[in-house]
């Protein structure tokens, strides 16, 4: 009950739908990084249980890529794609904020089930772009 | 087969000269490099390949990197995804199953141009190969066995399934040799 009035209002302090000019930040570990090409894998995005991102909301993009490259040592960087930008490549973006993060969402597919397919999880890897404090 | 002479054409981007082992082999860096497929070429459209001269009408292809070192790299790398715990991607990812890491060592030893690698959380483990025009191969071999391509060339894109690492063999030749 109590943990049901707190996603209640988790939800409440940021809109429900995303704005399609959002960012969407996911963590990514340094076996879905493609030294050669110097791309994100799309094996980043493949997912059974849906492919979790940390939504921008009303933060910078370096306050957003920060605070979720902070959260885990095993994570090797953060890349980021729009909310529009994943409606392109196939997808959706859904907001579902947890317990410890008010930002969390998923990105799922039209329908909202998961996992992703290989050509939109390819598409979104094309899409995204990579943070980088340089 | 005809033997052709070691005038270069067009070089790959590694810069190293070939020189002609046999009838079916070429070596260059110290590296033996078997000839995949025979035909006339558009030089413009492999970047990662060497176009030895012609004699008659046949050109010889090979894939332009040392590929003793890749597969080297790509065999220790799947030898570490035996490593992986639980929960190796930060959520839930399972940790990979050794005999199925084993299986696609020996899948990816049986490859002549060596792919690079990446785990999925979703327990399968992801073959790609990436042209400088975009173009994208990707054979996703999961830990039943099941193998699914995906070919992305140009604006075409393309799903399929196969069964055995000879049709992954036949996949990355059809895709080097367009």
């Amino acid at each position: 009950m109590l943990l049901k009035f707190k996603n209640k209002l988790l939800r409440s302090m940021l809109d429900e739908v995303i704005n399609p000019f959002e960012n969407l930040f996911r963590a990514f570990i340094d076996k879905w990084w493609n030294s050669e090409l110097n791309i994100i894998s799309s094996a980043a995005f493949k997912d059974s249980s849906g492919v979790s991102v940390d939504r921008q909301g009303t933060r910078s993009i370096e306050e957003s890529a920060t605070t979720l490259r902070k959260r885990k040592d095993s994570y090797a960087g953060v890349v980021y794609i729009s909310c529009e930008d994943v409606k392109k490549a196939g997808a959706i973006a859904k907001y579902d904020p947890v317990e410890g993060n008010e930002y969390h969402s998923l990105i799922l597919k039209l329908d909202e089930s998961f996992p992703l397919s290989s050509p939109t999880a390819k598409k979104i890897s094309r899409l995204s772009k990579l943070f980088s404090t340089n | 087969m005809v033997l052709y002479n070691t005038d270069i054409v067009q070089t790959s981007e590694t810069g190293l000269i070939p020189t002609i082992q046999s009838e079916n082999s070429i070596q260059f860096g110290g590296i033996f490099c078997p000839i995949v497929k025979i035909e006339n070429i558009n030089d413009d459209y492999f970047p990662h390949l060497i176009c030895l001269n012609r004699i008659g009408e046949n050109v010889a292809y090979v894939p332009a990197f040392n590929i003793d070192l890749k597969l080297n790299n790509n065999i220790k790398l799947l030898n570490d995804f035996k490593n992986l715990n639980d929960k190796w991607d930060s959520k839930n990812a399972k940790k990979f199953d050794v005999d199925f890491i084993d299986r696609v060592i020996k899948i990816v030893s049986s490859l002549t141009i060596q792919p690079n690698i990446f785990p999925t959380s979703r327990n399968s483990i992801q073959l790609e190969y990436e042209k400088r025009n975009s173009d994208y191969l990707e054979i996703e071999i999961f830990s039943d066995d099941s193998m699914n391509v995906l070919t992305m060339i140009g604006d075409s894109e393309v799903e399929s399934k196969i069964k055995n690492a000879t049709q992954i063999q036949e996949q990355v030749i059809a895709f080097y040799v367009r």
